[in-house]
């Protein structure tokens, strides 16, 4: 039985884990762009950059930063590990509300 | 870590929420100015049909030659510089480039085939197959708000071909008001809405 992930758990990085799933493609390569995190989930840099630390140094993303026409932009990636462990983490909440979803490849 | 059911329940509801919104924001971000280029496009165009049919003509040429220019350069930016950036979103985009110039080339060999064609009837003609390919997008991309636009402007266009309150001497002012507004006001609508 999945159990709940406190580090995920935290309310705004469970928002950004949520975004970057479901932004999410069949290649697993999707880099979502900071600024657009940082203004979906309405948040500051400062706010968003600290969460971000956290969920990289668990290795639940990946954080790139490069130059875009000579401007900074930074892109954040959901990891692999980070996928299974929110997918863990969405499957212990459903199972509190008492919701089970067999088919554990299904997107959350 | 205690979560009660109803917290639970609470939260797979934000969850799903942000998800949505995320994946409405990205799409709607991307498809809002291309509705906005050619919903001028069109209103420009049909507006000078019936004012000036003489040049009408020549604004469909440069129009048509800005709403293709206009399209790439998104289409280019889209996939450069979007906010999601993966090998299949690169892809996707692409490919439904490729579906609407597949489909209006179609349209003009099959039209160069059957001409004579009276202008009204390539006017309605070509709005609905744009509006038709608006339908199948918004299918491929679950993108309600496409098919339901799709759906209103062919309707509308119809309506004023077939219907008795549109007099076929106002139809492109129709055109103009209900396609290319309709496009236009949804453009500017989901830019803002989802910037």
């Amino acid at each position: 039985m999945a159990v709940l992930n406190e580090l995920i758990h935290q309310p705004v990085r469970l928002r950004i884990m949520a975004a970057l799933a479901s932004l999410e493609g069949e290649g697993g390569d999707t880099e979502v762009d900071f600024t657009f995190l940082r203004d979906h989930l309405k948040l500051t840099d400062g706010n968003l950059g600290a969460h971000l630390m956290k969920l990289e140094s668990a290795g639940y993303i990946t954080v790139r930063k490069t130059f875009v026409k000579r401007k900074p932009r930074t892109f954040v990636k959901l990891s692999r590990p980070g996928q299974h462990a929110f997918q863990d983490h969405v499957d212990a909440i459903r199972h509190i509300v008492g919701v089970e979803y067999p088919n554990r490849s299904s997107r959350w | 870590m205690e979560v009660s059911q109803e917290q639970a329940r609470d939260l797979l509801k934000d969850l799903d929420q942000v998800a949505r919104d995320a994946s409405a924001k990205v799409a709607h971000g991307i498809v809002g100015p291309f509705l906005i280029i050619w919903g001028a496009v069109w209103v420009v165009c049909f507006t000078m049909e019936y004012f000036s049919p003489r040049y009408a003509g020549w604004a469909w040429l440069v129009g048509n030659i800005l709403g293709w220019v206009g399209t790439l350069y998104w289409t280019w930016v889209g996939i450069g510089r979007g906010p999601v950036q993966s090998v299949a979103s690169r892809a996707l985009t692409w490919r439904l480039f490729a579906f609407v110039l597949a489909v209006l080339v179609y349209a003009f060999l099959w039209l160069a085939i059957l001409k004579p064609v009276p202008g009204v009837r390539i006017g309605v003609f070509f709005v609905t197959l744009w509006m038709f390919a608006f339908v199948v997008m918004g299918l491929w991309m679950e993108m309600r708000f496409m098919v339901v636009l799709g759906l209103a402007i062919t309707l509308a266009a119809a309506a004023g071909y077939f219907g008795p309150f549109v007099p076929l001497r106002y139809i492109d002012l129709w055109l103009a008001m209900t396609g290319g507004m309709g496009l236009l006001g949804s453009g500017i609508y989901l830019v803002y809405r989802w910037r």
